[in-house]
């Protein structure tokens, strides 16, 4: 599960995909046995037991076969690791899927290490890099509007303006965040929570349960549409979306986070019992699942 | 109308509403047998009023002032343009920048023509004011949300100024704001002494609400920049709580508040220091010392004194017992409280509670009849509100020796911890951050699984409500400061 906030992306199941990876053998399998053929096929063409032409063919062959599951998996999961694997390999041959295999070979280890991490500890982690990293600085900015045509410069980021004496400031950066909560902005709330000035923290506290407030009402709202409709696939789905935006949201801690994504699974199972064959519905069961899998067990296994 | 000793100023609470102020309003009256009060209550016209609280019967008179209710007053004259112009701008000075002289000022002058709002808010005239006031004030803004800006704090300012002071020796606000205005203008008409006693600090919390505040247009065109003037309409509400406080601290003869950090806030917003007095609350140790610990066995007690509301961050309480259930299983969380305030806030409490599978830990008993018969069954008290001024469950529970876990709000850190910072004989509990459960349970956890220092805790807990809580010198200062203001007793 990324921590990273996406936005609109909530909304649709979209940016949730390429998360969740669920064929990692299948990728590996078709990308070793890619370099293998490319390789044979090498040596074949090199000692002659294949003519230049028969080598050109099946080497095109071969790449428009990797070229097709390669959308096949990008249609089902937006995994754009085959693509490359069938560009690399038409473009250079053997030289070409060794380098693809090897790039994805590095982005599953990767992938694999982060998942066996402890949920709370690794979730704590991702967010204090993503706060800190030049990318998410980036969005923050972004979503600041700190980065503009004109003026750019005169505006300062809301994470320093805490670290300042200027109480009013601070209480100024407290209330816009407030009215346009984002969940990149977090983490100055949480950097208000340990202000020195006790109304700062009174200020963040309330405007952390606010926020907070806001998530569980709409969810309430939407369990309450779900309980009416218990066959609609669009309720339950709803209500998914809500828990999942909940537990992406910055705004609660490793507990709840795992406790919403639990709920969030139980309403997006319920969404594809309704609707079978719904893709939204079954893109975002798998995506949660992943998220959960990342984790530790449940809140009610941990007695 | 006979003359009180004592008219108390109070806004949006007693008697109608329950709460921490409510409470210690009617306990203070009480606890004052002797001296008569007339008590103002403000309020909006949309609050119910229907009354939570039963009287004392020292209380001679109840008035209401309700805020958005302004007098019609005299009708204006022919060519009375100029005077309501100039009424206008002073009303709209007074707002933006308003000083303890210039209300005193305008309040005689109010007091002498008689005008309000028919002249002053329904008039040909005092609507081409109030179009130079929005071009001198925020041109940029939504016209009809300033209207409704202006006509709300006009009018509640004229409803201030022209209700009928109510006879008293004495004029005493329990915060600023309104109250303060009120007692301000008191103080100018009658000549008595006028008291301020601050338990959160009027500003701060105005400001923190209108921080959160959905029904205030702002621009998005300032963006995430926070180094200019607050947002538009949100910074003339702001203003206007700042001038009543700057108006009420100027007028005002002392300033009392229950601790040292209001003092800086109120020094920050304008109060002379040497207006600044210290009382903290005090309770009644009599009714708390007498509880003996219950040497039953039974399950490590944790008790929440509180009601269910967003401010109490029950949310947080109930995450804490949660992760507290991890090294402490057999743990019970109790809240005391009554539900009936935010039900969509305790609905999402009891959901939670059920989502954590926590139904064996966590109970609600709603409101009790006596929350004394649970000291002597619970081993701490837990406080997760984010915001507090002094709160009495936590000097209740100290008197009954049950150690505490707090968020760092108000003067809680000074009760569990002292004055200063933690002396020869330690500390009553553990100070936490607020909205940090992890921490909330740890804090727990140690008090619970460690019978000596709960003991010692307790026992701290207890020597320092006695010594520094103790209501009967509570009420004997406060009774020495009306002495102090005023020489004439309420039998003389």
């Amino acid at each position: 599960m990324m921590i990273e906030n996406a936005g609109d992306g909530f909304a649709g199941t979209g940016p949730l995909l390429d998360r969740s990876t669920p064929e990692r053998l299948p990728v590996a399998l078709v990308a070793g046995s890619t370099v293998l053929c490319e390789v044979a096929l090498a040596f074949a063409l090199v000692r002659g037991s294949a003519p230049p032409a028969v080598a050109i063919a099946v080497h095109v062959a071969l790449s428009i076969l990797v070229g097709a599951l390669a959308l096949a998996v990008l249609r089902r999961t937006r995994s754009a690791l085959l693509v490359h694997l069938a560009l690399w390999t038409f473009t250079a041959g053997p030289f070409g899927a060794a380098l693809a295999a090897g790039l994805i070979t590095l982005d599953l280890t990767a992938r694999r290490r982060a998942v066996d991490q402890d949920f709370g500890r690794w979730l704590d982690d991702e967010v204090e890099a993503r706060e800190h990293d030049p990318i998410g600085r980036l969005r923050s900015d972004l979503l600041d509007g700190r980065l503009r045509l004109v003026g750019d410069g005169a505006v300062r980021p809301l994470r320093a303006t805490l670290e300042g004496d200027d109480r009013a400031a601070k209480f100024e950066a407290l209330a816009r965040i407030a009215r346009r909560f984002d969940p990149s902005l977090s983490h100055v709330i949480h950097a208000a929570l340990g202000d020195a000035d006790p109304s700062v923290r009174v200020l963040a506290s309330t405007v952390l349960a606010k926020l907070q407030t806001l998530h569980t009402r709409e969810i309430a709202t939407l369990q309450a549409a779900a309980a009416q409709a218990p066959a609609s696939a669009e309720a339950s789905l709803a209500l998914a979306r809500a828990r999942l935006g909940y537990a992406r949201s910055g705004l609660i801690k490793a507990l709840q986070v795992r406790t919403e994504l639990l709920a969030a699974g139980a309403a997006a199972d319920d969404a594809v019992a309704a609707a079978p064959h719904s893709v939204p519905a079954r893109a975002l069961r798998d995506a949660i699942r992943a998220a959960i899998g990342a984790g530790g067990p449940a809140p009610g296994a941990a007695r | 109308m006979t003359t009180a000793d004592i008219c108390l100023l109070v806004e949006g609470g007693y008697p109608y509403l329950l709460g921490g102020v409510s409470s210690w309003v009617d306990s203070f009256i009480r606890s004052l047998p002797h001296r008569s009060f007339h008590v103002v209550a403000f309020s909006v016209s949309t609050q119910p009023r229907r009354r939570r609280f039963e009287l004392p019967d020292n209380v001679a008179h109840l008035t209401d002032v309700i805020l958005d209710d302004c007098p019609p007053g005299v009708p204006p004259r022919r060519r009375a343009a100029g005077q309501i112009d100039a009424l206008i701008d002073e009303m709209r000075r007074l707002l933006l920048a308003g000083a303890g002289p210039a209300w005193v000022d305008f309040v005689r002058e109010l007091d002498r023509c008689g005008l309000a709002q028919r002249a002053l808010l329904d008039s040909r005239a005092a609507w081409s004011a109030f179009e130079r006031v929005y071009d001198a004030t925020v041109p940029g803004a939504p016209l009809v949300d300033f209207f409704w800006t202006w006509r709300f704090l006009a009018s509640s300012m004229l409803a201030v100024a022209s209700v009928p002071i109510p006879p008293a020796r004495i004029y005493h606000a329990i915060s600023t704001g309104y109250p303060g205005l009120l007692g301000a203008r008191a103080k100018a008409l009658t000549g008595n002494p006028f008291l301020i006693t601050e338990h959160g600090i009027y500003t701060n919390e105005r400001r923190i609400e209108l921080s959160v505040a959905d029904w205030i247009y702002e621009s998005p065109a300032a963006g995430f920049d926070v180094t200019g003037r607050t947002g538009e309409l949100r910074g003339i509400w702001l203003d206007a709580f700042n001038s009543m406080a700057r108006i009420s601290y100027d007028c005002a003869d002392l300033i009392t508040t229950q601790f040292r950090m209001n003092q800086v806030y109120q020094l920050h917003d304008g109060a002379d220091e040497a207006k600044l007095r210290i009382i903290p609350n005090g309770i009644e140790l009599d009714r708390f010392a007498a509880i003996a610990p219950d040497r039953e066995p039974r399950r490590p007690t944790v008790l929440l004194v509180g009601r269910l509301v967003p401010i109490k961050d029950i949310r947080t309480f109930i995450q804490a017992a949660a992760l507290l259930r991890r090294r402490v299983p057999d743990v019970e969380a109790l809240i005391i409280g009554p539900d009936d305030e935010d039900p969509a806030y305790a609905a999402e409490c009891r959901h939670l509670v059920q989502q954590l599978e926590l139904q064996e830990t966590v109970r609600f008993l709603g409101r009790v009849p006596d929350v004394r018969a649970y000291f002597g069954r619970v081993d701490v008290l837990a406080l997760t509100s984010i915001s507090e001024a002094q709160p009495l469950a936590v000097l209740e529970a100290g008197a009954a020796g049950v150690p505490a876990v707090t968020t760092d709000v108000g003067s809680c850190r000074e009760i569990l911890e002292g004055p200063a910072e933690p002396g020869p004989d330690g500390a009553g509990g553990f100070v936490v951050d607020a909205c940090d459960p992890g921490a909330t349970a740890d804090a727990l956890a140690r008090i619970l699984l460690d019978p000596a220092l709960r003991e010692r805790m307790g026992e701290v807990m207890r020597a320092r409500v006695h010594t520094v809580f103790d209501q009967r010198r509570i009420i004997a200062r406060y009774d020495e400061v009306y002495e102090s203001l005023s020489p004439v007793r309420a039998d003389a």
